[in-house]
């Protein structure tokens, strides 16, 4: 998808008709926007946002106001959003709005300069729909928070949108149409007999069958409430670092729950260390007396001459061949000496066995380099894990002490924030707990319709039942199968390019040496530094692994990694549109992040304040940028006290905002570049 | 130079059904048939690889795998995960007798049917391990066994008491 022009009519700040061409050109397509807080970069990014999904950004104010207050005013209830984008080669225009009161939404379809309606009303939402997934857009889309609250975490949620945005959602859906297909044909297996049995198992699989759209709906549901309880705690951590009474003690606290969530990732990588190091040397350590006793057998034949046997099997054939042995005596067929020749042939060394024989004796080799430094790593792992107990021990007891002092704030404002804090902390453990019951269930009603269906398959190859059925329900299984191990091979090496990609992205941005890591479990992307801890998300590096793996996966999605991946399915694609992106990073970051995001995304729109355009950053992006402008807000009345803002583009000094207008507003105004 | 198989032509291991929940303890599968994040071994290969080595350390000989609850693991995917050259040095550690001729290609079966049996033995003590204590976690089950095939260095810790193994996973 790339995105060509927007056009906006009275669509909140923005009153009238407003229009701006995005850079589009290969290598040059960055467009750039300014504007000071509350000038209107996050509705702009929202406009967009809310055309192609009917929803804003989480934690924008209200939400529900979509026409322009001057608009509604004046009695003008038309306001939409047009958004013209290419998307496979093909242009096309989405519009959303309102006319006279009516909601408007429409897409054509741009041929030859003509336009042609293609849908309507809800069709719309389907074809976008599958252009952008509208749970994939926040993966294109961060508005001035959603960088800082993005978390590399590896939940649930997270590793579903990944695969999602990698395309294997859609090999997962195959797959699950393929088990319907499996499941109604067994259904028939059990229906097209009278055995009692049989039909006992099917009913049994009807049952929870009929449960299961109900469970799956829950999970969507609890998925959607830790979400919204996340994005409320956000809120309750802001308003309260905004009481003056409370404001540095509960940064300290927020700093300190930080900084336990980083001592408790550290336990858990000891944890998956030790795993690693029990499961890689277990059997190594059972063989080892016995592998060493081999191995010094094997030398005591190599003196004797033994190992390899002396001769090869090919010196055997030639003397039966050529009826001649070497010390000269006659070999002939049938004979007493033909035998014994033969008799050799079971001890006669081949390249196989020799093959055979090294890989045994380098077996025995990494035997001794598994068990030797066992106890020493396994007494490190534990020593280490101790300490971090300690850490997260004393961590706690700092927490509550500040969280003690919070409360013997005497305001009552701070006294309902803390409560709400408390409230939002039971909400979201009661419901993660519930959603891990409802995930449990899913899983044991799935296994336990898999128990049924194989009962079901045993009865009924025993009563003979339906063979045609059962061989096409034997074709269903092996292409489930082979679809399992073609979508794990794929998943792999997508896993591994990113996480190569990652790294070659960190070496650009970083000074120090830290590697990040990927789980192929759970997706969870961690920085670690040169002792192997854990670097905590919401370091400056932390930061910029966040942008580092927003545009490699985007890179690789858009194919542009230098190890190529003939995906199953076509990874999804769309513009990355960041809101205030460098304000969360530490100014030395600023110029290397923006390069590369700018190299890896086939289209960037960035937008941004005064403050974080400094010269390094204009520098490094002028080479890829195609369009740049200014948001410029207007207010109504004098301008009394208040600031001129003004930001530098080009050498040249601008305006961004102005007083004594007809109404409060913004407009754009692009920049001529250089 | 990529690596070849050593068993050239595909044949397959056998490992008795009854100690489905050993692997699946193993492999992190859980009751619900779902695959746990801090699962020790990644396939059903490396859970046979651990028997056939406890079982031949333990010495009691080969355990048969019945024909008919049995399920099949092939070389491939011993090959697979780097695993197959245990395959040759499990049998060729049980039976120092037959040394190394039990490599020779044209005795594969036997060699394969003897791996199969050290296995066996040894699912059948990891079977004795987990019910002997049930509700620990394998990694502290497996550590504890571990430890008592390694000497101790000196100036270490408690690390070979209980107290000292649970320390991690707690």
């Amino acid at each position: 998808m790339l995105l060509k022009r927007l056009d906006i009519e009275n669509f909140r700040l923005f009153y009238g008709p407003h229009t701006i061409d995005f850079a589009t050109e290969k290598g040059m397509s960055v467009t750039v926007f300014h504007g000071e807080n509350g000038a209107g970069k996050t509705t702009l990014l929202n406009a967009i946002h809310w055309c192609l999904t009917n929803k804003f950004t989480p934690g924008v104010n209200k939400p529900d106001v979509i026409i322009n207050d001057d608009a509604t005013l004046e009695g003008n209830t038309e306001c939409f959003v047009e958004l013209w984008f290419e998307h496979d080669g093909i242009d096309y225009r989405l519009k959303r709005g309102f006319e006279n009161g009516i909601s408007i939404l429409n897409l054509l379809k741009i041929e030859h300069g003509n336009t042609k309606p293609i849908a309507e009303g809800k069709n719309v939402d389907r074809i976008i729909q599958k252009i952008v997934p509208k749970e994939l857009v926040k993966w294109f889309f961060f508005d001035g928070e959603a960088i800082a609250a993005f978390s590399l975490s590896g939940s649930k949620n997270f590793k579903a949108d990944l695969r999602e945005t990698l395309g294997f959602l859609y090999v997962d859906k195959l797959q699950a149409d393929l088990e319907a297909c499996l499941s109604k044909k067994q259904r028939l297996v059990s229906l097209g007999t009278n055995d009692k049995e049989l039909r006992k198992l099917q009913e049994s699989i009807d049952k929870i069958e009929h449960v299961m759209p109900l469970l799956l709906e829950n999970k969507s549901n609890h998925e959607q409430a830790i979400a919204q309880i996340e994005i409320q705690q956000r809120e309750n951590d802001r308003n309260l670092a905004n009481q003056p009474q409370v404001s540095e003690l509960t940064k300290r606290r927020s700093g300190l729950e930080r900084a336990k969530k980083t001592l408790e990732d550290n336990k858990d990588a000891i944890k998956k260390n030790t795993i690693y190091l029990l499961s890689h040397s277990a059997s190594a350590l059972y063989v080892s007396k016995e592998a060493k006793n081999l191995e010094k057998t094997f030398q005591v034949k190599e003196v004797e001459g033994k190992l390899p046997a002396p001769y090869s099997n090919q010196l055997v054939a030639d003397i039966l061949k050529s009826e001649l042995c070497v010390c000269g005596r006659p070999v002939k067929h049938g004979t007493k000496e033909e035998d014994c020749i033969n008799k050799l042939l079971e001890f006669a060394n081949t390249t196989e066995i020799n093959a055979r024989l090294n890989e045994v004796r380098l077996l025995i080799r990494n035997i001794e380099n598994l068990t030797d430094p066992f106890l020493q790593k396994l007494e490190a792992y534990r020593k280490k894990s101790s300490e971090i107990d300690r850490s997260i021990a004393e961590t706690v007891a700092d927490i509550d002490e500040v969280t003690q002092a919070i409360n013997a704030a005497d305001t009552d404002e701070v006294h309902r924030l803390e409560q709400e804090r408390n409230e939002l902390r039971q909400k979201y453990s009661q419901t993660f707990s519930e959603q891990r019951m409802n995930e449990q269930t899913i899983s044991s009603n799935k296994r336990i319709i898999l128990d049924l269906r194989n009962k079901i398959d045993s009865v009924a190859k025993k009563l003979g039942v339906n063979k045609k059925l059962q061989s096409d329900i034997s074709k269903i299984e092996k292409l489930i199968d082979y679809l399992n191990r073609k979508a794990n091979e794929k998943e792999e090496q997508v896993l591994r390019v990113l996480e190569v990609e990652l790294n070659n992205s960190l070496k650009k941005y970083l000074t120090k040496n830290f590697i990040a890591k990927i789980d192929p479990e759970s997706y969870k992307v961690s920085l670690l530094n040169d002792a192997g801890g854990n670097v905590g998300e919401s370091t400056g590096e932390g930061q910029v692994l966040k942008f580092a793996f927003i545009s490699t996966l985007i890179a690789i999605a858009s194919k542009k990694s230098s190890e190529k991946i003939d995906f199953l399915v076509d990874p999804t694609v769309a513009p990355l549109v960041l809101d205030a992106p460098l304000s969360t990073l530490d100014t030395e970051y600023g110029s290397s992040v923006a390069t590369t995001l700018a190299k890896n995304v086939e289209q960037l729109v960035l937008m941004g304040n005064a403050k974080s355009w400094d010269g390094k950053v204009e520098e490094s992006l002028s080479q890829f940028m195609g369009k740049e402008y200014l948001i410029v807000s207007r207010a109504r009345g004098p301008q009394g006290n208040k600031p001129n803002k003004k930001i530098v583009i080009n050498q040249k000094t601008y305006e961004m905002n102005e007083y004594e207008a007809k109404r409060n507003d913004s407009y754009i105004q692009e920049i001529r570049l250089r | 130079m990529s690596k070849t198989p050593i068993f050239k032509k595909e044949r397959n291991l056998y490992w008795s059904s009854e100690f489905t929940d050993v692997v699946n303890i193993l492999t992190g599968v859980g009751e619900d048939g779902n695959s746990s994040q801090n699962k020790m071994f990644s396939t059903n290969a490396h859970v046979m690889v651990l028997a056939a080595s406890i079982g031949v350390h333990a010495g009691g000989g080969v355990r048969e795998v019945s024909s008919s609850q049995r399920k099949e693991i092939s070389t491939q995917v011993f090959f697979s995960q780097g695993l197959d050259a245990y395959l040759l040095l499990v049998p060729m550690m049980g039976e120092p007798e037959k040394g190394q001729d039990l490599i020779r290609p044209e005795n594969d079966e036997l060699l394969l049917r003897l791996f199969e049996g050290y296995a066996g033995r040894g699912f059948e003590i990891l079977s004795r391990i987990f019910n002997d204590s049930p509700g620990k976690s394998p990694e502290i089950l497996l550590q504890f066994e571990l430890l008592k095939l390694v000497p101790s260095i000196p100036g270490s810790s408690e690390i070979t008491g209980e107290q000292g193994i649970q320390d991690i996973f707690s």
